[in-house]
């Protein structure tokens, strides 16, 4: 084989080397620097307006053909901005430095599955993110540490639970009720993000009858990525950048690179934190009277008194939301990582040791990590870049959110007196039953809700240089990947619990298990034409990708049981599940660079099929068109102005299950197994939902590369939204699965990022990012003739229009939140009261350095959305809210004023959301050269930070957080407000040190 | 070749490879119902059966308890959830999911399901002996009756689905007045009974004990049950206009036609009616059982929510010091329960302790017609034919033989007759079916039912509703 490969190889690359022989005229030698003088290696050098160049050795010198005559050398490496400069016939040596790509000018973007193109050439708004951005401040998760950086993606969190439970919605919502999740490419693989819920709706009941529910308070499995171990987010936001990914990729696509080796002598960063976690925004508490608590209660005065004082006061206040989350532990995180090798071998290896105890007892976010990546040239023209990795996380999440049994540690809280002491005094907790089911301080101490999860994930790349001859270059990219989870829920709620006692069935054992399987392959050809003159680049690529998707589901619920196995109870329920899809799409696309790189022009088509439409056989079509042009040096000040639109559509897949039109088989009659209707009914046409999105922009670097604008409008149209309308019963059949209508959003993002100092050791740095967009239902019902009599369709999951719930109705944005008013004749009516999305949002940071002193500090601001605060109204239906403390004097107070105008049909819980967060604060200190050895042998650089994050919130908000969801991660359906978990602010003391 | 043609052929390549592979995945939770609409067997269509009598049973419990309370004969009193007394009691019922799904839902998916079996026997893989299908369409046409008629004691018109295919989805069957869904229902036990005659002596697939229990297992028996159908639905046909005055005397000519066909026996003499009622309980039931895939009654509740009409007990009749046998036998006391200021300590026991056959708990069986209701049809036919010496002897046999009291005179005029029987039938079908609520109805006796039930303490209002409204997203589609 070995000998067959280089008879074919052998011969092109004489030939290749004959042809550059013959143009050889004179050599140019140089040597490229860094701007601290360091020697640049790996940097191309190339005659300008050719495709002609070599590369930098280790120490920064190259030598390069070029024609007799004047000359003009392009010099260029990632990480650092572009020179450009002429070499007279005369000169045969140049020094060359470059100066720090702060801006990331030079980015290398993906623009299909297997191309890429330097950002200055790009025709879409793709954010890009690096990866020491990400490290602004400790994150337990990577969306966390995204938020507020990425213009165009609203990222919130579903409750302040430890270990993660966040939602990126690029560009507002791309669905009604399908998945609102973006697709995560990792190296090439593509994530699973599943929700999987834990099983603790077996107690809270938050969702009656059943033992688990999209209320458990769910993490989305994108939490278990190391953010350490990220070198690059680029984020496709919209269906124009996102086209290639087809079907799956209507929520935009995040595409993250792990970190890889590079050449030369190991590398070794070590990183020690140390911090705490503490309850960052509470709710407080009434401050009763004897009085009005015997009225309140329905109690003689005497079973009170012990609790106040002759005058009828309190006695004592206790801060019972402390009793449950006023814990400071030491949170602590190591991370380590070694990267090196040769030229045709290049590692990197990682290690991530992580503690993160939360803000109440038994809860927190314990993970550990391992990563190792590896590159190996073979021969020449092929490289192959595998990944492994494992990682280990331990979420305790307590016991929050809806609920149905008073368990919930708010809910509970909500209806405890402030004269009650909940804690533990002598290991006896408070019985509270007169007034709510639970303690939850004594549920916090006793009960146990783990998320357990291992995860692998590996990957492979393999590219091979076909043949390259000429102006002609032929390449073959394959990929493979799985990514595989194991997830196992841990409840454990003990016969001693309150509520547990009170129960006929006393005890209960929780088991989960979850096993998904995601494996992923590809198979790329890249053809890349570019002739040395320099005036066109044209790569065609195409390929083919297979996905398999598979999860499976197993739950045991043990009740009245002192076992922690629930197949031991005395009662025993049994679930389970399985949903799977596979995918396969074929691309073909043309990317072609004209008139010397400055006009970009790109075309592409995507078809995919997939298992879970009603036709598996049937492909869907998802084009893509986009140009670009740039004018260099428009005038002074003004180095470069590019104008870009593009134009594309992507899609977003039923969910598994809503094609079948089902039989309930299974169930037997004394033994004799039966068949009958199940209800639901897939449309037989049912198929993806359509995101189409034109985009248009301009972009603009300035002040000789210091700073970058970037203004981006848009206009997507999501069609084909898949709805299940309401059914006639009597048909027999109650859930209908069809596409039926659209809507669009129309937005506006602007970024500028600049230098505005950039002199010697002083640097800053300033970012701002905005967004806005708002949307609109065009449509109800298509033109699918079963669906003439849609005029409204109510999405599920909330709490009715007493609460504020979701429509979808024409002309009015899908994201509204709608209650009950009263019109002039006083009868009920339904109407928005506000959008969900906010009206707009800005990312504003500030990174500043002043020799080994730096600052950075990051403000997220969301401006508008409102969220329907529940919470609220438990405070309220128990009186028990810091504003009823004027109802112990007076006839009436804010709180009793609210329930006053409860029966009118006022929706008085729905609160405007908007908010400022101090997102990420870090001050930090690099040790001067004469302390480093005294810090260990062999240090080359360390830096000693004090960071915080969501330190500060301002917000007019009276609940918790204004980030929620009690439902998770929906397109439709967020900022419920339930009884969550908690916000908490972090703060850190880290050291990080290179050898 | 050159390059240029390369990449769109290989783009051709796979796009045509793609497009061979198999990506089929299974529903992995349930069968395909393509199983039933596309390709049906022998074996399908015998599940199917089997499928349509799972489907009658499912949600029977649901009709004894919401025809139950509003007819005031039992409730449910659960603390976290006030609906059943606010909305059902109360006679507030409106067309949100509690109290407008109702039964509702599943006996229409149930009638969807023998359509579908009925649809599958003329397919032609599905080949049985003429008297094997003849069987299973007979029993699926009766069954469909059963579930028609049970919808209708709830609801004043309602629709009626012929065999119309999937594509009907969103635009159901137009809802039908009272007499034209009685007229539909008569017409499909006939139906039934034409198809039950032609069904040879055994049914192809296994009868559950509900149905064995009294020996209706063969179509020839079978066949007796539909007749006992067709007598209650006459019974209510001759009260269409739900008047104590008026009534179709053809339609109760039409019940005693029925009768003489079904398996009525008057022959129910006992010596203590606490001890030996088996005689009234022959008849036709609903099948449950604990066991694991099969589905357990769920009107038996040790948790003590489910009780009855604490008036009953007020109300009883006494003969010789000692209170009618009904209250005694299908009642016994527990504790308090009080939600929403309803309370009642009598527990029920015939779903429990005191079954109408077997040996009670979750396997308690539901009647779905049996000889102690046919005894009363006849009676209450009799009196309005004309014969009232034999309906005087009907209703004392059930006093004295269900209810261990005195036989009462012949009374003197229809009013007092009609006051009678209702006396009877409401301890003699006492939570088996909606029968009280169904019954003060059709003599138009509502407000005397409201007077007569149990009240909440604090005096609220409290109607009895007349129907249940039909579920919201029923009428949506038909506005």
């Amino acid at each position: 084989m070995k000998k067959l490969l280089s008879s074919l190889l052998v011969p092109l690359l004489v030939l290749a080397t004959a042809a550059q022989a013959s143009a050889q005229q004179r050599q140019i030698t140089g040597t490229v620097t860094g701007p601290d003088r360091a020697p640049i290696a790996a940097a191309s050098v190339r005659l300008a307006g050719t495709q002609r160049g070599v590369n930098t050795d280790a120490s920064g010198r190259f030598s390069l053909s070029a024609p007799a005559g004047d000359a003009s050398i392009s010099v260029s490496r990632i990480g650092f901005t572009t020179r450009t400069l002429s070499v007279p016939a005369g000169q045969s040596d140049v020094a060359v430095q470059l100066q720090q790509d702060v801006l990331n000018l030079e980015a290398i973007v993906v623009t299909g599955q297997a191309t890429a193109v330097r950002r200055q050439n790009l025709a879409n708004s793709v954010a890009v993110v690096s990866g020491d951005n990400l490290q602004g401040a400790p994150a337990q998760t990577v969306e966390r540490a995204l938020q507020g950086k990425v213009a165009g993606a609203n990222i919130s969190a579903n409750s302040g639970a430890p270990g993660g439970g966040l939602q990126i919605s690029m560009r507002g919502v791309s669905s009604i009720g399908g998945s609102a999740d973006p697709l995560y490419v990792v190296d090439g693989v593509i994530m699973s993000n599943v929700s999987v819920p834990s099983g603790q709706n077996a107690v809270s009941q938050a969702d009656r009858g059943s033992n688990s529910s999209t209320q458990d308070q769910m993490v989305n499995r994108i939490a278990d990525i190391n953010p350490n171990d990220i070198a690059n987010i680029e984020i496709l936001k919209g269906a124009s950048a996102s086209a290639i990914y087809g079907s799956k990729a209507a929520n935009g696509v995040v595409i993250i690179t792990t970190r890889r080796g590079r050449a030369g002598r190991p590398q070794l960063r070590l990183s020690q934190r140390f911090g705490y976690f503490e309850q960052s925004r509470s709710l407080g508490a009434r401050t009763w009277t004897l009085d009005a608590a015997a009225d309140h209660y329905g109690v003689a005065k005497a079973d009170l008194q012990e609790y106040f004082n002759a005058d009828g006061t309190q006695k004592a206040f206790y801060d019972n939301e402390s009793a449950v989350f006023g814990r400071r532990d030491l949170a602590r995180e190591t991370s380590l990582s070694v990267s090196g090798g040769t030229e045709a071998t290049r590692y990197f290896v990682s290690g991530l040791l992580q503690a993160n105890p939360g803000i109440a007892q038994n809860s927190g976010y314990d993970k550990q990590a391992l990563q190792l990546n590896l590159d190996q040239t073979l021969g020449s023209r092929a490289t192959l870049a595998v990944g492994a990795g494992i990682t280990h996380s331990v979420a305790s999440r307590g016991l929050t959110g809806n609920d149905n049994a008073g368990v919930s540690y708010y809910s509970a809280l909500s209806y405890t007196p402030s004269f009650i002491d909940i804690r533990e005094h002598g290991g006896v907790f408070a019985n509270t039953s007169d007034y709510i089911n639970s303690n939850p301080a004594q549920t916090a101490a006793l009960a146990t809700n783990d998320e357990n999860v291992w995860r692998a994930i590996g990957s492979a790349n393999f590219n091979w240089t076909l043949m390259q001859r000429g102006a002609q270059t032929l390449k073959l990219a394959a990929n493979g990947g799985v990514d595989y989870f194991q997830q196992r829920n841990d409840l454990y709620f003990p016969r001693e619990l309150q509520f547990e006692a009170d129960d006929d069935l006393p005890g209960t054992a929780i088991l989960g298990q979850a096993e998904n399987v995601n494996l992923n392959s590809g198979l790329n050809l890249v053809h890349v034409f570019a002739p040395e003159s320099g005036m066109l680049t044209a790569t065609t690529s195409t390929g083919v990708q297979y996905e398999d998707r598979d999860l499976a589901l197993s739950q045991l619920v043990g009740r009245n049981t002192d076992s922690r196995i629930p197949a031991f109870a005395g009662r025993v329920e049994a679930d389970g599940g399985r949903s799977r899809s596979r995918d396969l799409g074929v691309y073909v696309q043309e990317e072609m660079l004209l008139l010397d790189e400055h006009l970009t022009v790109t075309a592409g088509l995507r078809a995919d099929r997939s298992s879970l439409n009603a036709d598996e056989e049937k492909f869907y079509y998802y084009p893509k068109a986009a140009a670009s042009y740039r004018l260099d040096d428009v005038f002074g000040g003004l180095d470069e102005l590019k104008f870009r639109v593009a134009y594309g559509s992507s899609g977003n897949l039923p969910f598994y299950g809503q094609r079948f039109t089902r039989a309930l088989g299974g169930r037997n009659l004394e033994g004799v197994l039966g068949l009958r209707v199940q209800g639901s009914v897939g449309d037989p046409d049912l198929h993806p939902e359509r995101s189409t999105e034109l985009e248009g922009g301009v972009d603009a670097v300035l002040m000789g590369g210091r700073a970058r604008l970037e203004l981006t409008g848009y206009n997507k149209v999501i069609s084909d939204f898949i709805i299940a309308p309401p059914v006639a019963p009597s048909t027999g059949f109650g859930l209908y699965t069809v596409n039926g209508g659209s809507y669009y959003v129309r937005g506006f993002e602007a970024l500028l990022e600049a230098t505005p100092i950039q002199r010697g050791q002083t640097t800053w740095l300033t970012r701002a990012t905005f967004s806005a967009d708002r949307a609109k239902v065009t449509d109800l019902g298509g033109d699918n003739p079963r669906l003439a009599f849609l005029t409204q369709y109510n999405p599920g999951n909330h709490f009715g229009f007493d609460y504020g719930g979701f429509r979808i109705k024409e002309g009015i944005s899908p994201t509204a939140l709608w209650g009950f008013d009263v019109d002039e004749e006083g009868k009920a009516v339904e109407r928005p009261f506000g959008d969900t999305n906010p009206d707009f949002r800005v990312g504003f940071s500030n990174d500043l350095n002043f020799g080994p002193l730096g600052f950075y500090a990051l403000l997220d601001w969301a401006h508008g959305g409102v969220v329907a605060n529940l919470t609220k109204s438990y405070y309220d239906d128990a009186q028990n809210g810091e504003d009823w403390n004027g109802c112990n004097t007076a006839e009436s107070c804010a709180g009793s004023e609210r329930v006053d105008r409860q029966g009118d049909g006022v929706t008085q819980y729905i609160e405007d959301a908007s908010y400022v967060k101090l997102r990420e604060v870090s001050l930090s200190y690099a040790l001067p050269g004469s302390l480093l050895s005294r810090v260990g042998p062999g240090v080359s650089g360390a830096r000693l930070t004090f960071s915080g994050r969501n330190l500060l919130t301002w917000t007019k908000y009276t609940g918790l957080d204004p980030e929620v969801s009690n439902f998770g991660n929906r397109a439709v359906g967020r900022s419920i407000d339930v009884t969550p978990f908690p916000p908490s602010r972090s703060f850190w003391l880290g050291l990080d040190v290179t050898f | 070749m050159t390059r240029r043609t390369l990449l769109p052929l290989a783009a051709g390549l796979l796009f045509a490879a793609g497009g061979c592979a198999d990506l089929t995945v299974p529903d992995y939770q349930n069968p395909p119902l393509d199983l039933l609409l596309k390709e049906p067997t022998n074996d399908r269509v015998l599940q199917a059966a089997t499928g349509v009598l799972q489907g009658t049973r499912e949600d029977a419990d649901t009709y004894v308890l919401f025809g139950g309370i509003v007819g005031r004969e039992g409730y449910f009193l659960d603390p976290n959830e006030g609906r059943y007394v606010r909305s059902l009691f109360a006679g507030n019922p409106n067309r949100n999911n509690f109290t407008g799904s109702s039964y509702w839902t599943t006996p229409y998916r149930n009638i969807r399901t023998a359509n579908i079996l009925i649809a599958a026997l003329d397919n032609p893989n599905v080949v049985f002996p003429p008297a094997d299908e003849a069987a299973i369409r007979g029993l699926a046409k009766t069954i469909q009756a059963l579930d028609y008629m049970q919808i209708l004691t709830t609801r004043d018109q309602i629709p009626v689905l012929v065999n119309t295919s999937l594509d009907s989805i969103t635009s159901p069957a137009p809802l039908v007045d009272r007499p034209t869904a009685m007229a539909f229902i008569a017409n499909l036990l006939d139906e039934g009974r034409t198809e039950l005659a032609k069904g040879g002596t055994s049914f192809p697939f296994p009868m559950p004990s509900g149905i064995t229990q009294f020996g209706f297992g063969s179509p020839a028996k079978f066949v007796q049950f539909n007749r006992a159908l067709r007598a209650r639905l006459e019974v209510n046909r001759a009260r269409v206009t739900m008047d104590s005055a008026s009534f179709n005397v053809a339609n109760y000519q039409a019940a005693l036609t029925a009768l003489q066909a079904s398996f009525i026996d008057a022959n129910i003499a006992n010596a203590d009616p606490m001890n030996e009622r088996t005689k009234l309980n022959v008849g036709v039931y609903q099948t449950y059982s604990p066991n694991g895939g099969d589905t357990p009654n769920s009107l038996n509740d040790p948790s003590g929510k489910t009780v009855a009409d604490s008036t009953l007990l007020d109300q009883a009749q006494s003969s010789n010091g000692v209170l009618d046998a009904r209250i005694r036998y299908k009642t016994e006391p527990g504790n308090l329960q009080i939600v929403s200021s309803l309370g009642s300590n009598l527990l029920f026991t015939i779903y429990n302790n005191r079954p109408f056959y077997g040996s009670g708990g979750q396997a308690s069986p539901i009647p779905m017609i049996r000889n102690e209701e046919l005894i009363l049809l006849r009676a209450e036919a009799r009196w309005f034919t004309g014969d009232k010496p034999g309906a005087m002897a009907d209703l004392n046999a059930i006093r004295q033989y269900s209810g261990g009291l005195a036989p009462i005179a012949q009374p003197a005029n229809d009013y007092a007759f009609i006051h009678a029987l209702l006396y009877e039938r409401r301890y003699s079908l006492l939570f088996e079916g909606a029968h009280s609520w169904n019954d003060y109805r059709r003599f138009n006796m509502l407000s005397q039912l409201q007077a007569m039930g149990t009240k909440r303490s604090g005096g609220a209002a409290s109607n009895v509703a007349k129907w249940l409204p039909l579920p919201a997203n029923e009428t949506l589609p038909r506005t």
